[in-house]
């Protein structure tokens, strides 16, 4: 993992850069809730660092100030995190040759964002493991500034909602899945996706519907690429 | 939860064994598009997204178009920010 590694990380920083102001303002607002709710910054700062996951923080947040057990916080960790076994087992075909403490590296800085602007690269050709670091690091940082700061201030940050900011994940999502609808079966892959997430959640929670949704997509998708 | 968050990134990365057969590399070609698509969908329609408003519907609409049209990622963000600012400044929401 020493190759190109300047040009990776820089082009890592850039290409996550579109999410850095929507991340800011969410990171503000964890900050700003979690301090005037009763957590200390050394504990926000240190669940930043170390969590290091706006989801598993906001949703862990959310619960302790309901009065949530903490195993009940840990399960809801644990079934936010499963989304990021899929996108592991996606990269694995890229990384396997790299040192297992290169893959510790890339572990901690996967991300929905890091590996959405990475997988692209990596399945074309590309040797994205640095760029996978440099968003993941670029994000990292920006949301432990974010969230220290609104603990610090401890001011109301702007909801990204009311300025229309929270728009900012899903767009870039699209921008990174368009490119990737080259074939009937990506479209169908895509199209079983929503349709299975739209009828899982309601029951099963998101989590576990974008678990099953996604595995379910594939599986018809890989299905129908067979049948051309 | 640092622990939970870092395992569910690291399990598969670090303990995996052996090089994933033909089949597995087909299946694991089509997740990338599988789980963008869902995540895709619990931001625009799932449980406790905000409501998909007519500016919300719009904004997101003219990305998506923009996103198949040009493939680009800054085009589309700024596209589907531009719908919606627009379209909060033609149509302001009700008190």
């Amino acid at each position: 993992m020493t190759a190109d590694r300047t040009p990776g990380l820089l082009a890592g920083v850039v290409a996550a850069a579109p999410v850095y102001p929507a991340v800011a303002l969410v990171g503000l607002a964890f900050g700003a809730s979690a301090r005037s709710a009763g957590v200390s910054v050394e504990t926000v700062a240190a669940s930043s660092l170390l969590v290091f996951s706006g989801a598993a923080q906001l949703t862990g947040l959310a619960l302790w100030m309901r009065g949530a057990a903490a195993v009940e916080i840990l399960a809801a960790t644990a079934v936010l995190g499963l989304r990021h076994l899929l996108m592991a087992a996606a990269l694995l075909p890229y990384v396997r040759t790299t040192s297992v403490v290169g893959r510790a590296v890339l572990a901690f800085f996967l991300l929905d964002e890091s590996f959405a602007v990475a997988i692209r690269r990596f399945a074309a050709g590309e040797d994205a493991r640095w760029l996978l670091v440099g968003a993941g690091g670029g994000l990292y940082l920006i949301w432990a500034i974010a969230t220290i700061g609104g603990a610090l201030v401890s001011a109301q940050a702007p909801d990204p909602a009311a300025i229309g900011l929270d728009l900012v994940f899903p767009l870039l999502f699209f921008g990174l899945t368009a490119p990737m609808l080259t074939a009937r079966s990506q479209v169908i892959t895509a199209l079983v996706a929503v349709a299975a997430v739209l009828a899982l959640a309601p029951v099963a929670g998101t989590s576990w519907a974008v678990l099953a949704g996604a595995c379910i997509a594939a599986t018809v998708g890989t299905w129908a690429g067979t049948r051309r | 939860m640092a622990l939970l968050t870092y395992a569910s990134r690291a399990a598969l990365l670090i303990a995996a064994p052996g090089t994933p057969g033909a089949q597995l590399r087909r299946w694991l070609a089509y997740v990338p598009v599988a789980l963008f698509a869902a995540l895709i969908t619990t931001m625009v329609a799932g449980p406790g997204a905000p409501a998909l408003d007519a500016a919300r519907a719009a904004a997101l609409a003219a990305g998506a178009a923009v996103a198949l049209a040009t493939r680009r990622v800054t085009l589309t963000i700024v596209a589907g920010l531009a719908v919606w600012w627009a379209m909060r400044l033609l149509l302001p929401p009700s008190p």
